[in-house]
């Protein structure tokens, strides 16, 4: 579409993407005018919501309304369906730590329900997060939170297309960066596939369920809506610095058809939401019982044989190792190891500090982690997990989608810094503020 | 004067009595929400029932579409009733998560689950919960009755076409 210089000119002082946008909905309209024939005028509810959904106000704060009850409905809601589970597995332990062979019980015990079985625990949420991204696509809001988005990510002069791959991020890092593809401009998709890790994928709520079940349980919910936000922040904020510093192109405006509204059906919900929470148990049972196994082999292996106790395993060294690098966040070489380890996974984290701990159930293991590190620990630990590599999968897609190994180095290399440096931002802070 | 052509049909009566509906539930999201931000930042006696600040901020938010909604009813503007509709829609959506998380609270007492064994009914009901019941008992009949009369109007005109 050629835009005559005259317009912008005579329009100074107005976004020349508004301009622009008014431009092409003027030839949409023109042709329109040829080929349609209106009929009587209606007064449509989609369109009178979206006043209000979009409003230039007004929308936002509606967004943060819905999202802050999405999570709060995935944590405070899903809290019941977490102890049932968690009651199973325990009840199952019980009787497999009275296998008479010690290693076979320490292997089922330890490694496969201590690991595995733990991480069954957070399908509850896990689930009921999907079902609520569920109803909010097929009600047709999800399309809107973009368009929202898109008033205050132009304005920084970012382009508001790259929020629906980021949106995706909620779900799974993997097809947030293969959905970037859609974004104009090499720059553009670039700046997209580098800060979508930043959006906190599902795969990360199980720490954050824990942590702040431990030691913030009665604003668990709040806590887990405040490090979404951060994430969609931290994603905004690095993308302006991007285009500030190493990406420099002109954005364009986001045209979008926008769905009617419809009332979503409970059927369609639950059948979106199995598909999608499938996945996450078939990877428990495959990728995450073998990385249950080996986590519990190594951390039942050390320099002395097999058999040793945890301190004196490969987990151990790896962990001490690190440790200094760590010790300013307040993470122990517990946690250490199991961030490493996260690297292969994010639910590997949650795994990792069960089968390190070898406590039975979140109680126990809520005990053991409050009494390791500190609440202001807590949260660095909450906030270096939402910022650092998703995952092993998601290396292997930027370094496909980018066909580059430097963008590749430097998307790792950066989330790890950025996640260090905010972590240790928390640490400081809250330091002075509490003493 | 009859605004006929939207969604109700609406005398200026109707607008006024919305504007009026509009207002009432805007103070009453509005005083429960800020009242709630100050227990929750411990400025106001705590009450169990009020004390999530981050909760209080999500009432004014739905305070503030309903606000927002008073001026285009006074100018009889049929878009004036889309903020009613989306008040209601994420006053509804925190009723909703407020029912759901007590329901489940219920279940975890029921089951007798060590963490449930304390929980009481009361700590549950949250002005989100409690707020969501008087507007809705208001809008349903007041949605109603306009659909209907609407309804009434445009088979009348079809006739008489």
């Amino acid at each position: 579409m050629k835009v005559s210089s005259e317009i912008l000119d005579v329009e100074e002082g107005v976004d020349p993407q508004i301009v622009l946008a008014n431009e092409r909905y003027s030839i949409i309209g023109e042709i329109l005018c040829d080929v349609y024939e209106p009929g009587h005028a209606k007064w449509r509810w989609s369109d009178s919501l979206d006043k209000v959904f979009l409003n230039r106000y007004l929308g936002l704060p509606i967004f943060l309304v819905i999202i802050w009850s999405m999570f709060n409905f995935t944590f405070q809601a899903s809290a019941v369906f977490m102890a049932i589970i968690e009651a199973i597995f325990e009840w199952i332990g019980s009787y497999t730590s009275q296998i008479p062979i010690p290693w076979l019980a320490s292997l089922l015990t330890d490694g496969v329900i201590g690991g595995v079985g733990f991480i069954l625990v957070f399908v509850p949420p896990i689930m009921f997060m999907y079902f609520a991204i569920s109803v909010l696509e097929d009600s047709g809001y999800l399309t809107r939170a973009a368009f929202v988005m898109d008033r205050i990510m132009v304005r920084m002069g970012l382009q508001g297309r790259s929020f629906i791959p980021l949106l995706l991020g909620f779900g799974c890092t993997v097809p947030a960066i293969m959905a970037a593809r859609t974004v104009d401009g090499e720059s553009n998709r670039l700046t997209t596939i580098l800060v979508s890790p930043l959006m906190s994928c599902a795969a990360r709520l199980p720490v954050y369920v824990l942590i702040a079940g431990v030691f913030f349980p009665d604003i668990a919910g709040t806590i887990v809506f405040m490090l979404y936000i951060l994430g969609i922040v931290m994603a905004v904020s690095m993308a302006l610095v991007f285009k500030r510093t190493i990406f420099k192109e002109e954005s364009t405006p986001l045209l979008m058809e926008l769905p009617m509204y419809q009332v979503p059906t409970f059927h369609g919900s639950i059948i979106h939401m199995w598909e999608r929470s499938s996945i996450f148990l078939k990877k428990a049972g495959t990728y995450l019982l073998a990385g249950a196994i080996i986590l519990w082999f190594i951390s039942n292996t050390g320099p002395g044989g097999f058999g040793v106790p945890v301190e004196e395993s490969f987990v151990s060294i790896l962990g001490h190792f690190f440790e200094p690098i760590f010790a300013p966040l307040g993470f122990n070489w517990q946690i250490v190891a199991a961030l490493i380890f996260g690297l292969l996974a994010k639910e590997v984290v949650v795994e990792a500090i069960g089968i390190i701990y070898a406590v039975q159930g979140e109680a126990a293991l809520a005990g053991a982690l409050a009494a390791s590190i500190t609440p202001i620990s807590a949260i660095a630990l909450m906030v270096f997990v939402l910022l650092y590599t998703p995952c092993i999968a998601v290396i292997g897609t930027i370094r496909k989608e980018t066909g580059s190994n430097k963008w590749t180095v430097f998307s790792v290399a950066y989330q790890i810094v950025l996640a260090y440096v905010a972590a240790l931002v928390i640490v400081v802070v809250g330091g002075l503020l509490i003493g | 004067m009859d605004k006929s052509g939207g969604f109700y049909s609406s005398t200026s009566a109707d607008f006024k009595t919305a504007a009026i509906f509009a207002a009432l539930a805007g103070a009453s999201y509005g005083i429960l929400g800020v009242l709630q931000i100050l227990v929750g930042i411990g400025l106001v006696n705590p009450n169990s029932l009020i004390s999530d600040p981050l909760g209080g901020i999500m009432l004014v938010v739905v305070a503030l579409v309903y606000i927002s909604g008073v001026r285009p009813l006074l100018g009889e503007d049929q878009e004036g009733y889309a903020y009613l509709a989306v008040g209601a829609i994420i006053g509804g959506i925190l009723f909703v998560l407020q029912l759901v998380i007590l329901g489940t609270n219920a279940l975890g007492w029921w089951l007798q689950l060590e963490d449930w064994n304390e929980w009481i009914l009361l700590g549950d009901l949250t002005p989100a919960l409690l707020l969501f019941l008087p507007v809705f008992m208001v809008s349903i009949p007041m949605h109603k009755e306009k659909r209907g009369q609407k309804t009434k109007t445009d088979n009348e005109k079809g006739d008489a076409d």
